[in-house]
């Protein structure tokens, strides 16, 4: 829950959407604003936030807001 | 063709799908001219023995280096790399590298939004050129920009290309080479880089399209096209403002520096395009240093 919290500051914040409230399921598919672009930006904000960093196929990986929640959650382990 | 290419694009990268058909949507034609152009480079890429997924791969390595690229930007707020010689060994001297990265930059004019606005723009401009004989062409690369000149204007005869790279120099060829049989025959090529290029010749239109922040010193190139264009000839240019790439060395922060840029050279703006990669508010490119393509038609 933490995470998804966290996570959700930070989309409102990349793709300036003050209202936005995310959920496992959400992806870019759900946002218009979360494009090619905007990915790159929210990956920088989230790695600076939790000190990580993601390899690039993991990038792929980070379909929704699910995978996002795994992937952080392993790395800060 | 085109359905094949998207179809591997999406494949390994979904995001695309959404973004290409966004893009499709907003500019119907750009999906018509995606086609025309596979289909103008199949023989071209029958004679380099390239395949549809070669050209999909390509241009999914281009997307993966930019994302690279990018997100060191925005850690550093630098380019990856600062000498453009270093662009020149790695990239523009080596044959592969440099093909795929021409064949990925040619799908980029019509999968990208900022690429083909200004592609567009670029083609409204050579269209029948009613006072210019002699033109040149300052780094041709997947010679999509020269083709357009050849295929509007069809009595031109006098081409110059100046390009630093040999392997861009041996693909415009081959490309053009397998549109129309006289096509090469109207066309010198010179392998130089273009400030060390030595000529008498004044040229009524010179056309550069993203070269200024592939150097450490575009201004002295600007320099060099004043000297290289008549009194009353016209420049084109195309370049960018934080648009990390691989072999990008000099950051424009914004538009404004190339205007700058371009006025210090002793230059005058006629008409100019800016471009983001995508429709957002002036604080939002801002905030996320947002990629802009800029082209201007200029005068003396």
């Amino acid at each position: 829950m933490e995470i998804k919290n966290t996570l959700q500051e930070i989309f409102r914040d990349i793709l300036d959407i003050d209202d936005l409230v995310l959920d496992n399921k959400t992806s870019a598919s759900d946002i218009e604003e979360w494009d090619s672009l905007a990915h790159i930006n929210l990956v920088v904000a989230i790695e600076r936030e939790y000190q990580i960093k993601f390899g690039l196929g993991e990038l792929q990986d980070l379909k929704n807001i699910e995978d996002m929640i795994n992937i952080i959650s392993n790395k800060i382990k | 063709m085109k359905d094949e290419v998207l179809n591997i694009i999406y494949q390994k990268l979904p995001m695309q799908e959404k973004k290409i058909n966004l893009l499709f949507k907003e500019f119907p034609q750009m999906e018509l001219d995606l086609e025309e152009f596979l289909s103008n480079y199949k023989k071209f890429m029958e004679l380099e023995n390239i395949s549809i997924e070669d050209i999909a791969n390509a241009y999914l390595d281009m997307l993966e280096q930019v994302f690279f690229c990018r997100k060191e930007f925005i850690y550093t707020g630098k380019y990856y790399i600062e000498n453009q010689n270093i662009a020149f060994e790695n990239i523009y001297n080596n044959e592969k590298v440099m093909t795929n990265y021409m064949l990925a930059l040619a799908l980029s004019q019509f999968l990208w939004k900022h690429h083909y606005q200004i592609f567009n723009y670029y083609k409204s401009i050579v269209q029948n050129f009613t006072n210019s004989s002699n033109i040149l062409e300052v780094g041709s690369g997947h010679g999509l920009f020269l083709l357009e000149i050849l295929k509007q204007n069809e009595n031109l005869n006098d081409i110059d290309v100046v390009d630093i790279s040999k392997s861009s120099i041996r693909m415009t060829q081959n490309i053009l080479k397998t549109m129309k049989s006289d096509y090469l025959s109207k066309i010198s090529f010179y392998n130089y880089d273009i400030n060390l290029y030595n000529t008498d010749k004044k040229y009524d239109f010179i056309t550069m399209g993203e070269v200024l922040e592939h150097v450490n010193d575009p201004l002295s190139i600007l320099k060099s096209l004043f000297i290289l264009l008549n009194h009353d000839g016209e420049l084109f240019i195309t370049t960018c403002a934080n648009c990390p790439a691989i072999d990008h060395v000099y950051l424009f922060n914004n538009i404004e520096e190339v205007r700058s840029l371009i006025k210090q050279a002793g230059f005058r703006i006629k008409s100019e395009l800016i471009a983001p990669s995508t429709n957002k508010s002036e604080k939002y490119l801002e905030k996320n240093k947002v990629d802009i393509s800029y082209a201007a038609l200029l005068t003396k």
